[in-house]
């Protein structure tokens, strides 16, 4: 069980009383980069929000990397990073001035690491020659690659990135891919990446959950799912299957 | 914890309004020594009314107090929690090694340290316009208080005002800080909190519907209301016979105590959606 990154076990969550989240059970390993996928209202964000502590299950328990995240939200977060819906910063602030106030938040860290850890953040992210200015004058793209930084503060094992393409143009996907790519060669982060943009997660992703009306319809790994749904290499065509199936 | 408050600290003042309401405090305290200075025409020069520099601080504090400095206090809280929270800045700071008492606690510690910094400023602003503007006299008369003070006395008078009417702004802070969290908008938060203060204003009058303005319970019930005791508790308790200090006291510190603990309570078990 403490071998994986995330082991959420019978995860639900109501709202009211609307079932958001039914019986969902997960595991992520070190090292993937695991899609979550589902149509829009499936309960993508609400699962994420879930795995981040920002909402409590109302049944079940989530582990990050043992550590029960409801129980010990401060120690489950501390190698955790996290966009959750759109990257939402100070845009009075600079890039730079944004990334080195929520660096303060490190207790691990002295002054002059949070510094450093800023500007290594930046070159990681390529935003380091925008640093200075106001976030207010960031793209999208700006704007989700700033998140990443961020998310990268406090040197995590894993990442959590909900929709990270919505709204990126051809080039701000690929730039956003290749990150993804760079950061679970080089750092041996994992993901967990949620999207409704099949064409993205195909080329990143080794693993999926695919989510519909809050309940887990399958999970494994990509070649299974392009194999079991027959559908050749087509992971749109795969998506809509299960989807079709379980109506 | 220190880091926390650092970084709301920087946030907070990184942005424009706390600025202009700094900016602001020459203008309030000109308009008000010039009312003053209008009113001295018809006071004599022995009642507390009549302004010298040695009672301008508190005379300019007691004027302004319940007006700008509430609303200063409902501004800032809204800009520190409630906006942050709908616009989802709060998002990133939450997802952190950091517990949300400490986060909201640090967010209060930040708002009280703003407005101490806002009265200290005005008390030095003025004694400065006071003394360049106004009649300097070797006395100067204060309200509930028969002898008029020396120069010295005015000054530790004055300090214990602002000590006094900064417990109050922290009590009335306490209660907008509340609204803020259990806001979902910054209007339905402003309009909270500006209800509050009006309807705290008016209601020592709607007391008197119901109590009998000369029995004692309505002296006590009257200072319920944060802004009553701001427009007269505080000279009541600094009086020569301290009535209802401790009375007064007791409802501040249970205001604080009572709301702080609500916001903590809430802000905690909540869950985030913003």
């Amino acid at each position: 069980m403490h071998d994986s990154v995330i082991f959420a076990r019978n995860v639900t969550k109501y709202i009211g009383n609307c079932l958001i989240i039914d019986h969902i059970t997960l595991k992520i390993y070190p090292k993937d980069i695991y899609g979550l996928l589902g149509i829009n209202g499936a309960g993508k964000t609400t699962f994420l929000r879930l795995m981040t502590g920002l909402i409590a299950p109302t049944e079940g328990e989530i582990l990050i990397q043992g550590i029960n995240i409801e129980k010990n939200r401060k120690k489950a977060l501390l190698k955790m990073g996290a966009i959750v819906e759109s990257p939402v910063f100070f845009p009075f602030m600079s890039g730079r001035k944004n990334l080195q106030n929520l660096a303060r938040l490190n207790p691990s860290m002295s002054g002059k690491e949070q510094l450093e850890k800023v500007e290594e953040v930046l070159e990681i992210v390529g935003l380091s020659n925008r640093g200075d200015d106001k976030v207010k004058t960031y793209s999208l793209g700006m704007k989700q690659r700033l998140g990443i930084a961020q998310a990268l503060l406090n040197n995590p094992d894993l990442i959590i990135l909900d929709e990270p393409f919505n709204g990126l143009d051809p080039i701000g996907k690929k730039e956003l891919r290749d990150l993804i790519v760079k950061l679970q060669n080089e750092k041996n982060i994992t993901f967990f990446i949620s999207s409704h943009l099949l064409d993205e997660l195909r080329y990143l992703c080794n693993k999926f959950m695919i989510i519909h009306q809050g309940k887990m319809i399958w999970q494994g790994d990509k070649e299974t799912l392009l194999s079991t749904t027959n559908t050749g290499n087509d992971l749109e065509e795969a998506f809509i299957q299960l989807i079709q199936n379980y109506h | 914890m220190h880091q926390i408050i650092f970084s709301e600290w920087e946030k907070l003042w990184q942005r424009k309004t706390p600025w202009i309401c700094l900016s602001l405090i020459p203008v309030i305290l000109l308009a008000t020594l010039v009312f003053y200075l209008k009113n001295n025409a018809h006071v004599a020069a022995e009642s507390p009314e009549y302004v010298v520099f040695l009672n301008f601080p508190v005379a300019a504090l007691q004027e302004q107090l319940i007006s700008a400095f509430n609303i200063a206090a409902i501004l800032l809280t809204i800009l520190c929690i409630t906006e942050e929270y709908t616009t989802g800045q709060l998002r990133f700071v939450i997802l952190r090694a950091v517990s949300p008492l400490q986060i909201i606690m640090a967010k209060m510690i930040v708002l009280f340290l703003t407005m101490l910094l806002f009265m200290i400023i005005y008390f030095i602003g003025s004694f400065l316009f006071g003394y360049i503007l106004l009649p300097k006299t070797s006395h100067a008369a204060f309200f509930y208080h028969n002898q008029p003070f020396s120069p010295l006395r005015a000054l530790f008078y004055s300090l214990q005002y602002y000590g006094i009417s900064f417990f109050t702004l922290m009590a009335f802070g306490s209660v907008i800080v509340f609204f803020a969290v259990i806001s979902k908008t910054a209007t339905g938060a402003a309009g909270k909190g500006l209800g509050f203060l009006l309807l705290f204003i008016i209601y020592p009058a709607l007391l008197q519907l119901f109590v009998d303005i000369s029995s004692p319970l309505y002296g006590k019930l009257t200072f319920l209301s944060i802004p009553y005791i701001q427009y007269q508790g505080i000279a009541l308790i600094l009086s020569e016979t301290k009535m209802l200090r401790s009375w007064i006291f007791t409802i501040l510190s249970a205001y604080i105590t009572f709301f702080s603990g609500l916001s903590f309570i809430i802000f905690k078990k909540q869950d985030y959606y913003f």
